[in-house]
């Protein structure tokens, strides 16, 4: 097993802002979106409670999109090679090893927020 | 060094060719000035192949080894056709034909051999043909007509391919040996008595243990007459009694020779400034016939010269070893390697199967192998000849000699154990032999499911399973433990398997994959990835017209119409019915690579055209220009009917006894669009020489003269299944009509993720034959229902998506 070197920033507490990325209809129910926010790839998931993950869209195990993945619960599974990672903690169900940055998210008025760090 | 040493070479053939090749190969090839002196008017050739221009398979320049080109590149000069008169030694040149004179510094003869002509009285004839050179082939051509009666004379290695090439030539032929063992120097009596009825059973009559004594001349016929008064009327001879090397040249000259040009270990001749190599050479009372100590030969003279001319390198000596001979017969598997009759104090191990035709012989003295026969399954051969060269003891390996390396897969058992902790079992996951046992204990594993889950071993494309499992009793049965099973649930969502979970789909018949959920009390609301895309399956396949398609279940590549690539982009893979194309077609094609930057353009296995490497964003306009040209999906990305690979069948080619083309197109037609338990290729093949490979294929049909032959459950992938034979039908309707049945059956009786292999294994042919052959009313039922089915699949989903640019799925920055 591939034990993966982290792909991505997590943010700073005190040097993040609040940034919109879309509306709760961009997304449709248990299926992943990918955006380009500040030149990196994320990914926006939403399930049938309309809870919202967003997540760097790079699988930690060889990179594939997690937004084209299938999810479930609070899951996704990678369509490359199955690895399901868990979309509040960034981590792979064991035996996979590997982490792969979350982002915080917020839905004010049916629209979706993400922190990322301060320019 | 301005003056280049002058290097001559009389003699063109393969060793001369082997000299050259290797001298150019070196450093040599700056200091040398090289000229070949050849009798024979053609550039050098592979004598090995000669059999393939006798037969009339290959011409004579597909046997040629180098192009003049490739001479003239490093200044070799060539005299073709140029037999050589005499050579002056004191003054140190060749003379040729018009006095012309070569000078020399050093010599090489690679004058060969020639055919040894039996003293039979009468044997000096314009139609006994010796058989040795590509004249002597040319000869053969243009002297007899396929209606004659040919021998060949001599039932050694290179009589046995003359025999066998004049016969697959057209010619009636022959054959006669001396003694009562076809290649005796190669082989013994048993697999010559295999060989002799191989060849008899293809028209080739031998005459064994006949020694000729006259050839007598009866008006244009000849009449061979035994020593033991048997005789034999041919039309014509063709001389295959073995080889003696051409010393003539040689003795002439004064050069000491026996049988053959005597040479030392460093192949120089009596003169110091001349060398001999090949089939022309006499070294410690042997001379050479097969090609490998040809070229060994060469090899040591070449470093024997750059010692000499460079100071440097050192000189292995030539040393007389075993070689591995092969016949080059077709549909005969032959070889052998050293001493395979062995004396009484020897052991031998062998294997005979008459009606495999199989032959194995392995001598063995003192735990080392001194020679062997391998007869029609020749696989060994390499690796028997490796122990035999190293004269490695055999001792631990002799219980399973014969089988080889592989044997140890008929003793599984064994075979785990003896596998490396670090070797690497799954080579998808990269899980090695270690992880799955510390797995195995540390978990206190007694499920084989659970240690896949666990260690990932087996996960990928599966073909290590049996592997892992074979690891798995074995640790079990070593620590005592025994297996257990738990139920093929789905997966972790439900304790129903996959054949419960369908049946209480029927019974409730929930309109939505939540409502299944919901309905067949699902631990987790949303399902995994495992059930929800098998789930969403079940409930399109019962219900046709009202379900409707869950995409958010789905693979990516069913969701997106495109096949997922390793760095995230996508393939594209447009339809062609039955393989079908045109140019208008493919201009739309190439109009959509080049606006598009495809970076890869591939024609696949199933006969159609691959865009690789396509961005996501561009998917939906893509599909915009493919479908406005009238291409549609090839749904070369998801559990769906894929392709119908066709022959051209009877409307071009001349062995084609069906249309299979149009069958094809036609089945494609019916059947495109349709979501199956696992991906379905099918194939038509025009005549049983099966070109479209339906004996590989999920659904194959084969054309005979009186119809159409269906094959199903068959499979080219990790492991190669060949298809099985379920019906014959008269006309194409009755094809579409049981593939379309079968297909239904497929559908509605299948697990998710189960290929036509697997099911068929599962549930048994018989099966199938019973529900779809047999029964007409159940064949009619499927039929329709198929149908039924196709009515809303039947809708390009490239159009689909297109029309409706879903940009929202798309990349936004």
């Amino acid at each position: 097993m591939i034990e993966a070197e982290q792909r991505t920033f997590r943010p700073v507490p005190d040097e993040v802002e609040w940034q919109k990325v879309c509306h709760m209809d961009d997304i449709p129910p248990l299926e992943g979106r990918r955006y380009m926010i500040q030149g990196m790839p994320v990914a926006i998931f939403k399930n049938r409670k309309d809870e919202v993950f967003a997540i760097h869209d790079e699988c930690p195990h060889r990179g594939g999109p997690l937004s084209d993945g299938i999810m479930h619960g609070s899951q996704v599974s990678c369509p490359l090679h199955d690895w399901t990672i868990d979309l509040s903690t960034g981590s792979p169900l064991a035996p996979d090893k590997g982490t792969v940055g979350c982002y915080q998210t917020r839905t004010i008025k049916n629209e979706i927020w993400l922190q990322f760090p301060k320019h | 060094m301005n003056q280049k040493t002058r290097l001559v070479i009389i003699g063109g053939g393969m060793g001369a060719h082997k000299l050259i090749q290797t001298i150019k190969e070196s450093d040599l090839s700056q200091i040398l000035s090289i000229t070949l002196i050849g009798e024979e008017d053609f550039l050098p050739y592979n004598r090995i192949r000669l059999s393939e221009v006798l037969e009339g398979e290959e011409s004579p320049l597909g046997i040629i080894q180098n192009q003049l080109s490739w001479y003239k590149e490093s200044d070799i000069d060539l005299l073709l056709g140029e037999p050589v008169k005499t050579i002056d030694r004191e003054n140190k040149f060749v003379v040729i034909q018009g006095d012309k004179k070569v000078s020399y510094d050093y010599l090489v003869m690679a004058t060969g051999a020639e055919v040894f002509i039996p003293p039979i009285p009468g044997i000096r004839h314009d139609h006994i043909i010796p058989y040795r050179s590509l004249a002597d082939v040319r000869k053969v051509h243009e002297t007899f007509t396929k209606d004659q009666m040919l021998a060949v004379l001599g039932g050694g290695l290179l009589g046995l391919e003359a025999a066998w090439s004049l016969k697959q030539r057209g010619h009636n032929v022959a054959l006669i040996h001396i003694t009562d063992v076809l290649m005796e120097r190669q082989i013994d009596r048993p697999a010559s008595d295999q060989l002799l009825e191989h060849l008899e059973s293809h028209d080739i009559p031998c005459y064994l243990g006949k020694m000729t004594s006259n050839i007598a001349k009866q008006d244009n016929r000849f009449l061979m007459e035994f020593t033991d008064g048997d005789t034999l009327s041919i039309d014509g001879l063709v001389l295959a009694t073995g080889i003696k090397p051409r010393v003539d040249i040689g003795k002439q000259s004064g050069l000491d020779c026996k049988l053959g040009i005597l040479v030392n270990g460093v192949m120089e001749t009596s003169d110091p400034s001349i060398f001999a190599i090949g089939e022309c050479v006499e070294y410690q009372n042997h001379t050479v016939g097969l090609v490998a100590p040809v070229y060994q030969m060469a090899r040591t003279l070449c470093e024997n010269l750059t010692q000499k001319l460079l100071h440097k390198g050192g000189v292995t000596a030539y040393e007389k070893k075993d070689h591995l001979t092969k016949l080059k017969v077709s549909g005969i598997d032959l070889c052998s390697a050293g001493d395979f009759l062995g004396t009484s104090a020897d052991d031998v191990i062998y294997l005979q199967d008459k009606t495999l035709g199989i032959y194995k012989k392995v001598v063995i003295r003192d735990d080392r192998i001194i020679g062997f026969i391998l007869y029609g399954d020749t696989e060994l051969a390499d690796w028997l000849f490796q122990f035999m060269e190293s004269q490695e003891s055999i001792k631990d390996i002799r219980r399973t000699l014969l089988f080889g390396t592989q044997s140890a897969e008929q003793d599984p058992t064994a075979a785990v154990a003896n596998i490396a902790a670090d070797a690497e079992i799954c080579g998808c996951n990269g899980v090695s032999k270690s992880t799955i046992c510390q797995t195995i204990h540390s978990g206190n594993l007694t499920d084989f499911a659970l240690l896949k889950q666990s260690c990932k071993a087996a996960t990928g494309c599966g073909s290590c399973e049996k592997k892992v499992k074979a690891i798995f009793d074995y640790e079990l049965s070593q620590s005592g433990k025994t297996a257990t099973v738990s139920k093929e649930s789905i997966c972790g969502c439900t304790d129903m398997s996959h054949d419960e979970v369908k049946e209480a789909l029927l019974e409730k018949r929930p309109q939505s994959i939540f409502q299944a959920f919901a309905d067949l009390g699902w631990k987790h609301e949303d399902g995994c990835r495992k059930c929800r895309p098998a789930i969403n399956y079940y409930l399109l396949c019962q219900n046709p017209l009202t379900y409707q398609n869950h995409g958010a279940s789905q693979l990516i590549n069913e969701r997106q119409h495109a096949n997922i690539q390793k760095d995230g982009t996508f393939s594209v893979v447009p339809r062609m019915f039955g393989g079908l194309t045109s140019a208008k077609d493919l201009r739309l094609l190439a109009d959509v690579a080049e606006e598009f930057n495809v970076p890869t353009i591939k024609v696949t296995g199933g006969q159609r055209i691959d865009l690789l490497g396509v961005k996501k964003e561009d998917l939906p306009k893509m599909w915009e220009k493919l479908g406005a040209g009238g291409m549609v999906s090839g749904h070369a990305y998801g559990k769906a009917v894929r392709t119908v690979k066709t022959c051209v069948g009877s409307e071009w080619c001349r062995f084609g006894t069906q249309d299979s083309t149009s069958l094809g197109v036609a089945i494609e037609n019916m059947c495109w669009g349709s979501s199956t338990p696992h991906k379905v290729k099918l194939a038509v093949s025009g005549c049983p020489r099966n070109c479209a490979e339906s004996t590989i294929k999920d659904i194959g049909i084969i054309a005979v003269d009186s119809g159409w032959e269906i094959y199903i459950g068959g499979n080219g992938g990790t492991k190669v299944r060949v298809s099985e034979f379920i019906a014959k039908v008269d006309t194409d309707q009755d094809a579409l009509e049981m593939v379309a049945a079968v297909l239904q059956f497929y559908r509605e009786d299948a697990r998710y993720l189960e290929r036509t292999a697997h099911w068929v294994e599962r549930v048994g042919l018989q099966k199938v034959i019973d529900t779809i052959v047999e029964d007409k009313d159940a064949r009619a039922h499927y039929y329709q229902e198929f149908l039924i089915s196709q009515k809303k699949s039947q809708v390009d989903p490239w159009a689909e998506l297109a029309k409706a640019r879903q940009t929202k799925e798309m990349v936004q920055s």
